[in-house]
Order: structure tokens, then C-alpha cells, then sequence
């Protein structure tokens, strides 16, 4: 069958620019991330400026080695959220430990979730690490909280029986630092209201990526209040685990934090 | 404008936001593919928001930030070695448009798919400073004025850039439009 087609024997420019035009309106787009709404990224902004004034404190070393960071994080907040930037990659369709996982590779199938190997601490450790006293996590469906540990990226990590976990750290946390959550296509992203001052839900599994290990993760949201960071991670389904986030949220706002 | 030059966030955040979809389009032209934007976008990102002083008023922001882009997509590796391989959205087909960038003209709601098909396809014969050049006359619908602003260049080298990519695309659309199908 011919596809000689009977515009294209006397194409005139008129034409030929129409195509075009047409063409750019309905060219395929990777639309994975979409900046983040300007409403969100006032609060979370405030708390960079703050970040970087504590920055300047406690950190001396060279402008320019320090610029590259702070900048990543100030515009992250378009692409992430707090101390995270989220990263989905299109091509990364199956996470590497979990294909290994299916073909019995046992070495690389071991990398840790976040709760994995840390040290454990009491209640009132956690309160003094974070500088404010925990309120009451034992009223949302996750149940009693049994075990509080420290993180080596710093914060407190909050484990529930069932495994879900809620980290809690200061936006000031290692002002150089950038997490990065690393996905695939099926890991979508979107953003949360009525949650904290800015919060993004991620579902699907996933790689955390710090400056001290690759974390295996799960559905998750995160969230940002005042200059504290959370993230609860958990195997509810997302919708779930926002209203469990909003919950937790809300016992947070009782308390007295920096 | 001059609150985002002045540092203020939001208002640097609410200007990439209206102009990502102008933005994303160009670094997916420039790259030839729409894998990898991401990184060009948070790459540009990032550059325009430390340039931000820089920010040319006689530009206009959206024609500034157009020209963080290319020059970003330009530098990506992804960029000097990738096929092009441009697609149209899923589901297009003639009179269904739903256009990226507002109501469609009615005579783009005539051009055929096929037509559409064999053009981009010609596109993705040419080389990236011409689909760039093309991307910001038609998809973009720049001005030779602006597109010079976000080229850094003359309005003249625009006008013979432009040029000399439509002949070159029209040379790749007539094998393209006489393909016989087996």
C-alpha cells in the first residue's frame, strides 16, 4: 500500500509549518516530575534560608565546595522535598535487589531497610537527641510504637511493630546532605495537603540513597513541618499511610518543637 | 519577575512552573528523546536559579529560562550521542487533539496523523541545532527576535538557520512520504 500521501506531493510552507505546530503540541512528554506548587515551597524555602544561616555556623569549608549543595537543595524543593530530592527514571524498570531477589542472588538481595542494624535507644534518649519530647504515637492504626534508634544520618527512627517507620530529623541535619529517592516506573510520586507545611507520598518500591548507605524503601510519605523533616515508611497502601502520616502529624503539632 | 531576581523563591518557583511544559518540550527536542529530560530540567533548574540575577529583562523570563535549557540539553552528554527519536503522545489521531499548549488552531486539527508521523519522523533525521531551531519557530511559536534572544545570537543567523533547517527537513520528508509499505 502506497503512504504516498497527496499533501506532501506540493507541501507548501504554510502547510508544512502547520504539521509542525501541530506536532509540538502533542509531542510526547516524560512528565515524571512536575515542580512542586509555589504555595509549598515558600514555607520550605524559610526553613532553607534558616538551614544555610546554621550552615555558615558550624560548617567551614570552601564556597564553592559548600555553594554546590546548598543550591542543589534550595531548588530541590521543585523536584523533592525538604533534605530529599526525588529522582524517577523511566528505564530503571525493575530495582536491582529485588530482580536479584527473584533469581536467588543472595548477596545483593540483602541490602538494608532502614531499620536494619542500628542502635537502639529509650524513649527519653530519642526525646534528648531530638531536643523536644515525643507525644503520643500509639493512636493511629500502626498501634504502640515498640523501639526508638538512632539513625547514622542523624534523627530518631520510630519502628512499629508491623515494621513501619517513622524517621524524625531537623531540616539542619548535616546541612550538606541530600538524600535522593531513586525509582523506577513504577514508583509514582505526588504531592499531599493538608499535611505538615509541604508533603510528598511515594509509592512503590524504591532505593533511599544517603551519604552513608542505599536503603531498600517502600511506600512512603514525607513531610515537612516547621524545621523538622519526617518520613514514614510502611507496607500499608498509600492512602492509608496518609491518613496514618496526617494522624501522627497532628500529635506532632501538640508538642513543642523547634 | 524582578521579586524572582530579587531572591524570592516562590516567585522564581511560581515562573518555572508556568513555563516547565515550554521548557521540558525544548530539552526533549534538544535531546531527541524524552528519557533523561528530568535530569536537564533539574540541571536547568538549578543553573537558573543561581543565574537568576542574570536574568535579561528585555528577554522576558520564559525566553531567559528557554535559554538555560538549551544551553543545559546542549552540554548534556545524553544529548551528543543519542538517535533521535521524537514520539507523538499515545492516542492522537485526527480531530482528537488536546494540545500541550492550548487550544489547537483548526487548521492543526486537520493535519493528518500520518502527516504528523512522517514529519517528525523526517525530524528525526536532522541534526539537533536544526530541530532546536525548528522547536523554537513552531513548537515554541518564537518570534526570529526571540528565538535570537534564546540563541545568542542575530536575528539574521536565525532567519538563515531557520532556513536552511526547512530544506533540509523537506529533504528528508519526500523519501519519507513515498515510502511504499511491504
Amino acid at each position: 500500500m502506497s503512504r504516498n500521501i497527496d499533501n506532501f506531493d506540493n507541501l507548501d510552507d504554510a502547510h508544512l509549518e502547520t504539521i509542525l505546530r501541530s506536532i509540538g503540541a502533542e509531542l510526547h512528554l516524560q512528565h515524571t516530575l512536575q515542580p512542586i506548587q509555589a504555595e509549598r515551597i515558600v514555607h520550605v524555602t524559610k526553613a532553607r534560608k534558616r538551614l544555610r544561616a546554621y550552615a555558615i555556623t558550624f560548617i567551614s569549608i570552601c564556597a564553592l565546595v559548600f555553594a554546590t549543595p546548598a543550591v542543589r537543595a534550595a531548588v530541590a524543593n521543585w523536584f523533592g522535598i525538604g533534605s530529599t530530592e526525588i529522582k524517577i527514571s523511566p528505564n530503571l524498570t525493575s530495582l536491582e535487589p529485588l530482580s536479584d531477589c527473584r533469581s536467588g542472588n543472595e548477596t545483593s538481595c540483602t541490602f538494608p531497610k532502614i531499620d536494619q542494624a542500628l542502635a537502639e535507644i529509650n524513649g527519653s534518649s530519642a526525646a534528648a537527641s531530638l531536643g523536644f519530647a515525643l507525644p503520643d504515637l500509639s493512636t493511629t492504626p500502626l498501634g504502640k510504637q515498640v523501639r526508638f534508634a538512632t539513625m547514622p544520618e542523624g534523627g530518631v527512627l520510630v519502628i512499629w511493630a508491623d515494621n513501619s517507620t517513622l524517621w524524625l530529623h531537623s531540616v539542619s541535619i548535616e546541612p550538606a546532605m541530600l538524600l535522593k529517592k531513586l525509582g523506577g516506573s513504577g514508583v509514582t510520586t505526588s504531592a499531599v495537603n493538608n499535611l505538615g507545611d509541604a508533603a510528598i507520598a511515594i509509592s512503590g518500591p524504591h532505593w533511599l540513597q544517603t551519604p552513608h548507605r542505599k536503603i531498600l524503601a517502600t511506600n512512603t510519605i514525607l513531610w515537612v513541618r516547621g524545621m523538622n523533616e519526617f518520613r514514614l515508611e510502611s507496607n500499608l497502601p498509600p492512602d492509608q499511610l496518609i491518613n496514618v502520616a496526617r494522624e501522627l502529624d497532628d500529635q506532632f503539632k501538640l508538642v513543642e518543637m523547634p | 519577575m524582578q521579586r524572582a531576581i530579587a531572591g524570592d523563591a516562590a516567585a522564581f518557583g511560581e515562573l518555572i512552573a508556568r513555563h516547565h511544559t515550554s521548557a521540558l518540550r525544548l530539552a526533549t527536542v534538544i535531546l531527541g528523546t524524552s528519557t533523561g529530560t528530568d535530569d536537564v530540567m533539574q540541571e536547568a533548574t538549578i543553573r537558573a536559579w543561581r543565574q537568576k540575577q542574570s536574568i535579561i529583562a528585555d528577554l522576558g523570563f520564559r525566553n531567559w529560562y528557554l535559554r538555560v535549557v538549551t544551553n543545559t540539553a546542549r552540554n548534556s552528554r545524553r544529548a551528543s550521542w543519542r538517535r533521535s527519536n521524537l514520539e507523538m503522545r499515545a492516542a492522537v489521531s485526527e480531530g482528537t487533539l488536546s494540545p500541550n499548549t492550548g487550544p489547537a488552531d483548526p487548521a492543526e486539527l486537520a493535519v493528518k496523523s500520518s502527516e504528523r508521523e512522517i514529519v517528525l519522523a523526517a525530524m528525526n533525521q536532522l541534526k539537533r541545532n536544526d530541530r532546536t531551531v525548528l522547536a523554537l519557530r513552531f513548537f515554541e511559536q518564537l518570534t526570529e527576535t526571540e528565538m535570537a534572544g534564546v540563541m545568542d545570537c542575530s536575528p539574521g543567523t536565525v532567519k538563515s538557520r531557520l532556513s536552511r533547517a526547512l530544506v533540509r527537513l523537506r529533504k528528508q520528508i519526500e523519501p519519507l512520504a513515498k515510502v511504499t509499505d511491504p
